[in-house]
């Protein structure tokens, strides 16, 4: 049966990936190159967080230009629990993640009664007073940010970067597999005919408001998940990642790695963190180059870097969708 | 014969253009009923107001005994009131298959499930085949929605409307931009559904009308001016005076 709304994932890559991933901490060891492996946590983290809004923009169709506050609450959640000395991980990451998830369900409950530009800007100004209330948290460092004194304490070593990369890793494993079974379950198939045709979906009888704000109470809560762990990645938490600029960057990543592709947060995430690494190092002007790469895969591929290698959900008119 | 649907005092104003004006409306359980009306007269406002897209400035919707005025309308189309769209309002991107089954789903217990492959679930696709056979479009499961021909597209348009399994449908005009030919494939299917649920069709093609319909009204300006048999309309001076002309004369 040919679904544009089912997702399969390609064993083989999948396997390939997961084998790189693993291997990729002792072979950065054995080359001498430890500071590679703490890049490659960057990575995973942004990874995730990039999922977390490609669930709600490329799967559920909302523009959000606010994800950035739940990932810079997920982050303070960690920093101020253990600025009061509860460092303990498995009480501050499951903070994170419910403070991440009440926070979605706040400003989704506002939020998500408009649609369009309206939803775009109003997600802006949501993700913006958050900003300004950590900035003017004097008692918790103010634009300064909060410096943790330690990683969370987990039960193993996370002040180990290797450590900590295989943590960052099952765990973003684990939140994209639940991602997979959510897109493909029900719950993802009404999200997905949400961003097809909304109105239709309230014409054949689903609550729409209801839906829309599960998948945002679930972004989220996954993307303070990856806060957390970005915290614990900087050993702090910073305004800076309550940004507006910060929610631009996770919707590059997005855009650029491909809408509605269940890997096109994993891929944009890496590409452009990638880029801006090797561009870095060549030049201080890295920003002015990069410009000019994502103007270019906006420009010869709209649907992001994904469309390239995988099963593109097929747009009506298009030959490859009309097959019997 | 019971009503089905009644509509008391219906008022819709758009600024100083009253769309709806106090308007009386019973439709009876099991028949199909239409509604003609020239340009203007209101018959999409109004349908909008029954399914739930617009809510009326005054009056009230009974639905099966409840007043469904405040409802919206998923609500609405729960307790078995759906409708189809004038412009095809179907999900292009998807496949006629998705289509069906998406509206199946929706009936079909929770969809706040979150394990469970959903392509998985045969009773939504064996449903949503059948619904597929029913409209003629079981040759047509994997092509996108968008791809589909104008006919099949307005057909695929009832079939969603239809696989909520509504006790009362609403059409708005479901034959629009059908040529002859195509309107023939619809017409036996719009047929088959009054003999199982109540129709409010409204329609712009008079041949289908008073072919199809069990009784009529007669919609001008937001008031309806007469309801009756295709006969009694027919002979009606003031629906011929106001819309008709001479256009049934033969």
């Amino acid at each position: 049966m040919h679904s544009t709304l089912h997702h399969r994932l390609s064993g083989p890559w999948i396997i390939a990936l997961l084998v790189a991933l693993l291997a990729f901490p002792p072979v950065a060891t054995w080359f001498g190159q430890e500071f590679y492996i703490s890049f490659g946590s960057r990575l995973i983290i942004f990874a995730l967080v990039a999922s977390s809004l490609n669930l709600i923009l490329g799967f559920g169709g909302m523009v959000s230009l606010g994800h950035a506050a739940f990932f810079g609450a997920g982050a303070y959640v960690v920093a101020i629990l253990m600025y009061h000395d509860m460092p303990s991980a498995w009480l501050s990451w499951p903070a994170a993640v419910l403070v991440g998830a009440v926070l979605a369900f706040l400003i989704g409950l506002v939020c998500l009664r408009t649609r369009g530009v309206y939803f775009i800007m109003i997600t802006l100004a949501f993700a913006q007073m958050t900003y300004y209330i950590f900035v003017s948290l004097r008692s918790y460092g103010g634009d300064d940010g909060l410096a943790l004194v330690q990683r969370s304490e987990l039960g193993v070593d996370l002040s180990s970067d290797t450590v900590f990369y295989y943590v960052c890793l099952a765990l973003t494993v684990a939140v994209l597999l639940f991602m997979h079974r959510l897109i493909n379950a029900r719950f993802g198939r009404v999200l997905q005919g949400i961003r097809e045709n909304e109105t239709r979906m309230q014409a054949i009888g689903y609550p729409v408001f209801r839906f829309k704000l599960a998948a945002f109470v679930i972004a989220g809560a996954i993307a303070a998940l990856g806060g957390a762990l970005f915290a614990n990645q900087n050993y702090m938490a910073s305004p800076s990642q309550l940004h507006w600029m910060q929610s631009g960057t996770l919707m590059v990543m997005v855009l650029v790695g491909g809408l509605g592709y269940f890997f096109g947060g994993v891929i944009g995430a890496v590409t452009l963190l990638v880029l801006e690494e090797i561009l870095m190092a060549y030049t201080t002007h890295w920003a002015f180059i990069m410009g000019f790469i994502l103007l270019a895969i906006v420009l010869f591929l709209p649907n992001g870097l994904a469309s390239l290698a995988l099963r593109r959900p097929a747009r009506a008119g298009s030959s490859t969708g009309d097959k019997p | 014969m019971t009503s089905l649907l009644e509509l008391r005092g219906l008022v819709r104003r758009y600024g100083g253009i009253v769309a709806t004006d106090h308007l009386d409306l019973a439709v009876a359980d099991g028949e199909t009923h239409a509604i003609i009306g020239p340009n203007g007269a209101g018959k999409t406002t109004l349908i909008q107001q029954i399914s739930g897209g617009l809510s009326p400035d005054e009056g009230s919707i009974v639905f099966n005994g409840q007043d469904i005025t405040a409802l919206p309308m998923n609500a609405r189309v729960g307790l078995g009131l759906a409708r189809s769209y004038q412009i095809t309002n179907i999900f292009r991107q998807c496949t006629v298959l998705d289509n069906l089954a998406l509206a199946v789903q929706a009936r079909h217990g929770s969809s706040m499930r979150f394990w469970r492959a959903a392509v998985d679930e045969s009773a939504l696709f064996d449903e949503a085949r059948a619904l597929a056979a029913r409209i003629g479009l079981d040759q047509r499961l994997d092509a996108l929605a968008g791809s589909l021909a104008h006919g099949e597209q307005r057909l695929l348009e009832v079939g969603v409307a239809l696989a909520t399994q509504p006790r009362m449908l609403l059409l708005d005009e479901p034959m629009a931009g059908m040529g002859p030919k195509e309107s023939r494939s619809l017409m036996p299917l719009i047929q088959s559904l009054g003999r199982e649920l109540t129709v409010l069709l409204v329609e712009h093609d008079m041949e289908t009308v008073f072919q199809l319909a069990d009784r009529i009204s007669v919609l001008v300006a937001g008031r309806v001016i007469a309801t009756g048999t295709p006969d009694e309309i027919r002979r009606n001076a003031e629906v011929r005076k106001a819309y008709l002309g001479d256009e049934v004369n033969a």
